[in-house]
């Protein structure tokens, strides 16, 4: 069109305006060039469509850029601790960098949030909830979030950085093969198993949120954070068309998003577990055939696909896909969640017996598919490195002819049981944000007024933070002679009153009263045995103190300058308190931390009493292994605090209601929480994290230049050692681990029961035995490497560290009773346990000489309290020598039999058992050797080391 | 390179009539409006649409200050701005569809990509539309880019052009229907 031609419609478009219906194409019918006549009726239908579409571009695109420039970091600039390396990409969401982590140096992806996520309150509120639970969910397979928290508004999340590729990258490249595949999606079942049993719903899960690292682990990524779809719901299918032609169209760009939706988030309906069962099946459909199973030209298409079409069979595209893995797929992809398989851990097994079926079939064997069935949580992944491998290929691309039937109805449901406790607790709106980065945090409070809070570090320094400016200073200065054991502030904020006491001199213990602002401090009271605790008025305290006439702790109480004190005459209760007393908000209990001898286990409870008589006020039936300390919630609705439950558990967050007294854990298994604080309003809640990242290396020659750190350690790690044919075999997530001797291909031995810890391997390959608590506390089990069965061998009490005789028919476990340990010998076939000696070990690691004669054990020395490492002779002869302080870890000996490894701080050391000096064997400079094994040949040396990191977490309800 | 021009130098000689100091303005404006961009969501409520309009205008009033300038002097200001306003949109947009494809993404899932790229289609698709009517007429496209990208006024879209408010106004309903046609065929 040229400029004069456009004048003309210009002025013809403005008459047509003013004209409508009938008159304007009697209008139009006037214009007899047709190129302008065909021009003006487009632009009048254009101008008819009414759209705002226009105008709403450039704020959109304008709001784009301001929260992708808002907070643009760029390489060498600093983020917190973080160092910001590089730009790994941005989106949407916001901008990822990998950074390192100033105070470790280890590399992590930092995540800035747009703002326009900001300004998604459900999707914010989402993705917090999400993040929080995440957080406190370390499980090897899935990305680990280091921390989540806010700058200037800005909202950010620093994560694991994943180095590897993605299931998609896998795909395409088309050389994937079932046992393979298998590996992988087994690995994120785990991943599912683990998340779904915190109550969290992936919601996004496809090959591009699948990561394959390197070394082999899979690390599942964005939990929760995908942008689910809000698309009202359609009843039936004409709706459901109308509704699906509505979802917008961005040309050749959205559609791998939707592929790998279920019917009922396709629908906008809730979503739970079963939603990622779907889309779990949608993937491993994709991976053996290379197709989508719901496919189609547009997103549309494919949505309606996904609601109503049936895909084809596997064998359509990949004739060599086997019937197992048809049904697994099939009951995957049912559109009905209530026929789909209900739980991951179903979809797991099945998988599980493909694998098996696979092993057995390609080593030619004529056992039956249920007899492996039988044994699925058993065997052992690797033979299938051994194998012949079941070669799958990428099938070419197929036209999907398109099959609509009847929507299926699905009835809402929600996985989140419902909201028992204080509800903004439990809310979603609650940030997690670090407020040391020192890593070496110990105990922390905050002020009532939630502005300061007050830490130590392991050098019993003290500190404290004005959270507002975030500067901080040392309270209190360490002496060699005193230590901090806790503080409280008073209930106007102004002053910390610490417990302190003399190291040396235990019953010289006292409150001192520290200024917030610089000032003198002053001693308030003596001889006492717990942080006080204030009435709500400020104007009492109590505290614990020692009564050495009756041998336990009495509670007092005084005016808050330590004035007019006096013993509360407790009746109707005499348990022993300790340490912790904390006033009620109403002024009408002060609850305390007390134990309860039950059988010869040593139970923590709470327990209330009146400040006024001393009347005894139960306030919960529960029991715990161990109680930190505690908190009241605002308008006595209860108790926060830090406990663990059950033997090998962690340190969690735990709400207890008054005056219901229940108990539910806030914090997931995984991660430590150490001690609570709450700003008096209860929207700061203070507690210490700690972390244990940690490594395994490879040291050729004990050399520290030549270690080659061959796998990284999230969350609880133990044992490592050699199996007979070299490869490490270790302790993670507590499950026990075999990698290639390079660290690759990773895989599970034992899965998700109870704790699987000291795993050793007999000489000739044939058993590993280790401890588990699968059938209550911790027993020795066996498990056949060639076989795949799974067999207990010591029930009833508890039984640990077996070790087995270097001609591999004895199996060697202490027997734990109450305080004391003996030493048992056992076949390696079971049965028929003998005591050896009769000597009360008392001990923890053992270990038995290559040549089968000599055992080493630790013991406590109960004068010392200091840790012995003892020889003898197996067979129950003397004591050969004694060594102190020889590790707090595992022992072994030396492949001579002449010597005692140990780890000591950051080496590992051998002890000659002639009594001459200890010689170093590594020469590492930095982190602790924590679990250490010396293979066979004496030449290669795993050494776990890693740091402890623990730093006060602030957790800020909204 | 030439050292760095000072803005008030450059502001004095372009309010005593240097027209050519303007144009040597515009880097300055450039900077000012990507910081403000990037400022302006940082104390904003929620749900709150940023407007191309506040920013260019306070572009102005930050470098321009109390200076009291002609409304002609004003809108050419605004002009040019809502041109660098255009440039920085588009120039952004760009580079995300190049970043799309980028083998450093492995982090960035395939649903960010897409959110960025409906919006990037609809920039650079209105970008290409603007410059196909520049083609046929210059004035118009002129018009659209001020209005939009730069929030003018009828009035000062006319200052800045030097015509009347009616010419402004009178073809704003065709331009505003060939664009919407334009943007449908992409």
């Amino acid at each position: 069109m040229d400029g004069e031609t456009w004048v003309q419609i210009k002025s013809l478009f403005n008459q047509a305006l003013e004209k409508s219906g009938a008159e304007r194409t009697s209008f139009l019918n006037t214009i007899d060039d047709h190129e302008i006549r065909r021009e003006l009726e487009s632009l009048l239908a254009a101008h008819d469509t009414g759209s705002k579409t226009i105008e709403n571009i450039v704020p959109k695109a304008a709001a784009g850029i301001t929260t992708s420039e808002y907070r643009s970091l760029s390489a060498g600039q600093t983020f917190g601790q973080y160092h910001v390396e590089r730009e790994l990409g941005r989106g949407g969401m916001g901008e990822v960098y990998l950074v390192s982590d100033t105070r470790f140096g280890r590399q992590l992806a930092l995540k800035v949030l747009s703002a326009s996520f900001n300004h998604d309150p459900s999707r914010l509120r989402r993705f917090e909830h999400e993040a929080r639970a995440v957080f406190t969910l370390n499980h090897p397979n899935i990305i680990t979030i280091h921390e989540t928290g806010e700058v200037d508004g800005q909202r950010f999340l620093v994560t694991e950085f994943v180095d590897g590729e993605t299931l998609r990258d896998i795909i395409a490249r088309g050389e994937l093969d079932l046992s393979h595949l298998l590996k992988i999606i087994l690995q994120v079942t785990d991943a599912l198993v683990a998340a779904h049993g915190a109550g969290i719903v992936h919601r996004d899960i496809k090959p591009e949120n699948i990561m394959v690292r390197r070394d082999g682990y899979i690390k599942v990524l964005d939990f929760g954070l995908a942008k689910p779809v809000e698309e009202p719901v359609a009843a039936d299918e004409s709706s459901a068309r109308q509704l699906l032609a509505s979802v917008s169209t961005a040309p050749g760009l959205v559609l791998g998003t939707v592929n790998y939706m279920s019917p009922e988030q396709a629908r906008g309906y809730s979503v739970d577990a079963r939603s990622d069962i779907f889309s779990l099946g949608v993937v491993l459909y994709e991976a053996v055939t290379g197709q989508c199973p719901f496919s189609g030209k547009t997103r549309n298409d494919v949505l309606i696909a996904i609601a109503g079409q049936e895909p084809e069979p596997l064998a359509e595209y990949n004739p060599e896909a086997p019937a197992e893995l048809q049904q697994i797929v099939d009951r995957a992809l049912r559109k009905k969640r209530e026929e789909r398989y209900q739980t991951v851990v179903e979809m797991r097994q099945d998988l599980e017996a493909l694998r098996d079926a696979l092993i057995i079939r390609a080593r030619g064997q004529s056992r039956t598919t249920s007899d492996s069935a039988s044994q699925r949580t058993s065997s052992a992944e690797f033979i299938l490195d051994e194998i012949k491998r079941n070669k799958l290929k990428v099938a070419a691309t197929a036209f999907l002819v398109l099959s609509l039937i009847a929507a299926a109805s699905i009835g809402l449901y929600t996985l989140f049981k419902p909201v028992a406790l204080k509800p903004a607790l439990l809310s979603s709106n609650l940030s997690f944000n670090k407020v040391t980065t020192t890593g070496k945090a110990s105990g922390s409070t905050i002020s009532p007024d939630g502005k300061y809070i007050v830490y130590g570090d392991y050098n019993e320094d003290l500190f404290i933070k004005q959270l507002e400016t975030g500067s901080s200073a040392r309270l209190f200065a360490h002496t060699d002679n005193f230590a901090v054991y806790g503080c409280t502030f008073t209930q106007d904020s102004n002053y910390v009153y610490c417990w302190i006491q003399e190291i040396t001199n235990p019953r010289n213990s006292f409150i001192e009263r520290l200024p917030v602002l610089p000032g003198q401090s002053q001693k308030i009271t003596d001889h006492v045995n717990s942080v006080p605790t204030f009435s709500p008025d400020g104007k009492h305290m109590a505290f614990l103190r020692f009564d050495e006439a009756a041998n336990k702790n009495r509670i007092m109480i005084a005016d808050s300058d330590g004035s007019a004190e006096r013993p509360l005459p407790v009746t109707g209760n005499d348990i022993p308190l300790l340490k912790y007393l904390v006033w009620s908000p109403d002024g009408k209990i002060i609850a305390a931390n007390g134990i309860i001898q039950d059988d010869n286990k040593q139970l923590y409870s709470l327990f209330g009493f009146r400040p006024d008589d001393g009347t005894a006020i139960p306030l919960t039936s529960e029991r715990w292994r161990l109680i930190r300390s505690v908190q009241w919630l605002p308008g006595n609705a209860g108790l926060i605090m830090t406990a663990i439950d059950r033997i090998g558990g962690n340190e969690r967050i735990w709400l207890v209601s008054y005056p219901q007294g229940t108990a539910e854990a806030l914090t997931n298994e995984i991660t430590s929480f150490e001690g609570v604080g709450i700003s008096a309003d209860g929207r700061r809640i203070l507690t210490t994290q700690s972390d244990r990242p940690a490594a395994i290396w490879n040291v050729p020659a004990g050399d520290a230049s030549k270690a080659k750190k061959i796998t990284s350690l999230n969350g609880a790690y133990g044992e490592v050692i050699w199996s007979p044919d070299g490869k490490p075999i270790y302790v993670l997530a507590n499950d026990i681990w075999m990698m290639d001797a390079d660290g690759r291909n990773p895989h599970q031995l034992t899965f998700g029961q109870g704790i699987n810890r000291q795993p050793e391997v007999t000489t000739d390959g044939h058993y590993m035995v280790f401890a588990s608590t699968r059938a209550g506390d911790y027993n020795i089990w066996r498990f056949d490497l060639r076989s795949g069965e799974m067999k207990q061998l010591t029930s009833g009490g508890r039984q640990v560290t077996p070790v087995c005789t270097s001609d591999a028919k004895w199996i060697i476990y202490q027997s734990q009773v109450k305080d004391s340990s003996t030493i048992w010998k056992m076949p390696i076939e079971g049965g028929g346990a003998s005591q050896i000696g009769e000597t009360d070990y008392d001990g923890s690691y053992l270990s038995i000489s290559p040549d089968d004669k000599l055992i080493a054990y630790q013991y406590r020395d109960q004068n010392t309290q200091r840790i012995f490492t003892a020889v003898r002779p197996l067979d129950g002869g003397p004591v050969q020598g004694s060594w102190p302080d020889l590790g707090l870890y595992n022992i072994q000996w030396s492949p001579d039999s002449k010597a005692l490894l140990y780890a000591d701080d950051k080496n590992i050391w051998s002890q000659p058992i002639d009594g001459s000096a200890a010689k170093r064997l590594t020469n590492f400079q930095d982190q602790r050797a924590i679990y250490f094994a010396l293979s066979n040949d004496g030449r290669n040396l795993l050494v776990t080391r890693g740091d402890w990191i623990s730093d006060v977490v602030m957790i800020t309800v909204k | 390179m030439t050292e760095p021009e000072d803005i008030e130098d450059l502001l004095t000689a372009w309010s005593n009539g240097d027209q050519t100091a303007l144009d040597r303005l515009m880097p300055y404006v450039y900077d000012e409006l990507r910081k403000l961009a990037r400022n302006y969501m940082r104390h904003e409520r929620p749900g709150h649409t940023l407007q191309t309009t506040a920013l260019v205008n306070e572009a102005y009033l930050r470098l321009v200050k109390e200076r009291n300038l002609s409304l002609q002097s004003r809108s050419h200001f605004l002009a040019k701005a809502a041109r660098l306003m255009r440039q920085i949109l588009v120039d952004h947009y760009r580079g995300q569809s190049r970043l799309k494809r980028g083998g450093d993404l492995l982090q960035v899932s395939l649903a960010e990509a897409s959110e960025i790229s409906q919006t990037a289609v609809e920039l650079l698709a209105l970008d290409d539309a603007l410059t196909a009517l520049a083609r046929i007429d210059e004035r118009q496209s002129q018009i659209v880019e001020m209005r939009f990208f730069g929030g003018l006024t009828i009035e000062e879209t006319a200052a800045a052009l030097g015509v009347s408010h009616t010419i402004v106004e009178r073809d704003w309903s065709v331009t505003r229907a060939w664009l919407q046609r334009e943007l449908l065929r992409t």
